[in-house]
């Protein structure tokens, strides 16, 4: 099989199946705003309204004035990295090592196609539907608090968050593969439920990663979470950030296809050797 | 006697059965620890007096960990070890919901809330960029008292969360959110929500909790009155739920999504 067959072979199956999982994004997208909404909340409780928003304009070094909806309107977009990543690392993780060590469809797989091919394309093609489907929530916050120019703000931010989904997707293959077929890991949930917390508080998300704590920070740094919130934070907040963010959020997506292949390639060799 | 010869026994085994999912209890508290660093260390950033934040919200954690712990261990009973046929095992045991809530609150319950609560106070302190001393609680009576009247609450949200499994086929994702209503009166306090949360069940162990912190609303002498009849209460209710739900699976068994 070619590459494009595996990749429309693919499409086929995450279409399928994306019926089944409704009631998880579902409960995405509410913890996610959930959780950005209790932040604010908890904050506005002790702070009050004048004091959260000096406080905020203080943290995120914004000159100009910035109002409560905008607050908000930045927080619901920081939010949508959290489904993001617990979307993509979670069930790209879990697909891996169910179809490894549980169902057993290795077989199939590596009979029809190479399975770096198949990692690849599966990577590519879940990182889109992720980002797009596990962060449709926030258009709709967006329009609520914004109107029709949360459409506009919308429109900017996804293509951030599908080049973040696909980076995401690399990056947990790139992780999940060697501890599937070299480390052999049974408890396959483990990752994600231990991977994605840490990345997320890791990264800051919510907060300028400088103000997190060294020792959090460690692991998120190997993520392209961190340069994804500067970026977005970039674009709400008006930060001093330089356009060179961008380019670099490009270079670690690039980085992340051109490791996950090898490691893929690698991974596809060790099996053979083994089928 | 022969009572607490039972609890004893089922705790005994639940300690053992505990033994085999060692990695699985470490990712859950990791899990819990950094979630809740997520909305505690932003909120802890953002907020101007952010000691203020540790003492009336963190104290819930430990309550809500309890009470979210006994969602979970319903949903393993009944969906988790349904799968692997091990539920039937149980039943044929004598080991019901209610009984197995009462295997596991040591470990599941107890001790995984404790040391989240331990991990968050260390971490809430190194965001609010105060020594660890200022974020442990002052008074360790009514804590005490509040982490012993939490146990029932962990045994009520199992067998509540467990009749709504047997009775309908309820998906994970949405037990996942259903979890959060132990949110009210436990994290967000009644000073937040109104008077109206001190009438659920699960807010005054987290009063009691957070009158270790000096932020309780009720008083604490009330407060240990008003908690000796929740827990009775609690118990008893928890024990009808738990018949209704053995009932209902040895007449009609577990009702499942189908594909």
């Amino acid at each position: 099989m070619s590459i494009v067959s595996v990749i429309r072979a693919v499409i086929y199956r995450e279409i399928r199946f994306l019926k089944n999982m409704i009631p998880e994004y579902i409960s995405l997208s509410f913890l996610s705003t959930f959780f950005a909404l209790s932040i604010i909340g908890i904050a506005l409780s002790v702070s009050g309204y004048n004091g959260l928003i000096s406080k905020f304009s203080q943290i995120f070094n914004i000159s100009g004035k910035i109002s409560f909806t905008d607050i908000i309107a930045a927080v619901i977009a920081f939010s949508g990295i959290l489904s993001l990543t617990t979307d993509c690392v979670g069930s790209v993780s879990q697909v891996i090592i169910y179809e490894a060590n549980v169902v057993d469809v290795l077989h199939i797989i590596a009979q029809s196609t190479y399975l770096y091919f198949y990692y690849m394309a599966f990577g590519l093609i879940y990182g889109i539907i992720s980002g797009i489907i596990s962060t449709l929530y926030v258009l709709i916050l967006l329009l609520m608090t914004l109107g029709v120019y949360g459409a506009y703000v919308y429109l900017i931010l996804i293509p951030i968050y599908v080049i973040t989904g696909i980076s995401l997707s690399y990056y947990t293959i790139v992780i999940t593969l060697p501890l599937t077929y070299i480390v052999k890991m049974r408890r396959y949930w483990t990752i994600s439920q231990v991977l994605v917390p840490i990345l997320i508080a890791g990264a800051g998300v919510f907060i300028p990663v400088n103000l997190v704590p060294l020792f959090m920070r460690v692991i998120s740094y190997t993520s392209p979470l961190p340069e994804v919130c500067m970026v977005l934070q970039d674009i709400f907040l008006k930060v001093s950030h330089s356009p060179i963010m961008f380019i670099m959020l490009m270079l670690i997506f690039m980085i992340y296809v051109g490791i996950s292949t090898y490691i893929s390639y690698k991974t596809e060799k060790i099996i053979r050797r083994g089928l | 006697m022969r009572y607490l010869n039972k609890i004893l026994a089922l705790i005994r085994v639940g300690i053992r059965l505990s033994r085999f999912f060692i990695t699985s209890y470490i990712s859950i508290i990791l899990n819990s620890v950094f979630w809740g660093v997520v909305v505690f260390g932003s909120a802890l950033v953002f907020a101007k007096a952010p000691l203020q934040i540790v003492y009336l919200y963190l104290p819930g954690l430990f309550v809500f960990g309890m009470a979210s712990g006994g969602t979970w261990a319903a949903t393993d009973y009944f969906r988790f070890y349904y799968h692997q046929g091990l539920t039937d095992m149980f039943l044929e045991c004598g080991v019901g919901i209610l009984e197995y809530s009462l295997m596991t609150v040591l470990v599941d319950g107890l001790l995984i809330s404790s040391l989240t609560f331990m991990f968050m106070l260390f971490i809430a302190s190194v965001y609010a960029n105060v020594p660890m001393v200022e974020v442990l609680p002052r008074f360790y009576l009514p804590l005490i008292v509040g982490i012993l009247s939490s146990i029932p609450i962990f045994i009520f949200s199992c067998c509540v969360i467990g009749l709504l499994l047997v009775i309908t086929p309820i998906e994970v994702a949405w037990i996942n959110m259903l979890q959060f209503i132990f949110l009210l009166g436990t994290i967000i306090p009644p000073q937040i929500l109104g008077t109206f949360s001190l009438f659920l069940p699960w807010t005054i162990p987290a009063e009691l909790v957070r009158a270790a912190y000096g932020t309780n609303m009720i008083p604490i002498p009330s407060l240990y009155m008003i908690d000796l009849i929740d827990v009775v209460l609690i118990i008893i209710v928890s024990v009808i739920i738990a018949r209704i739900c053995d009932k209902q699976v040895r007449k009609k068994g577990i009702t499942i999504r189908k594909g």
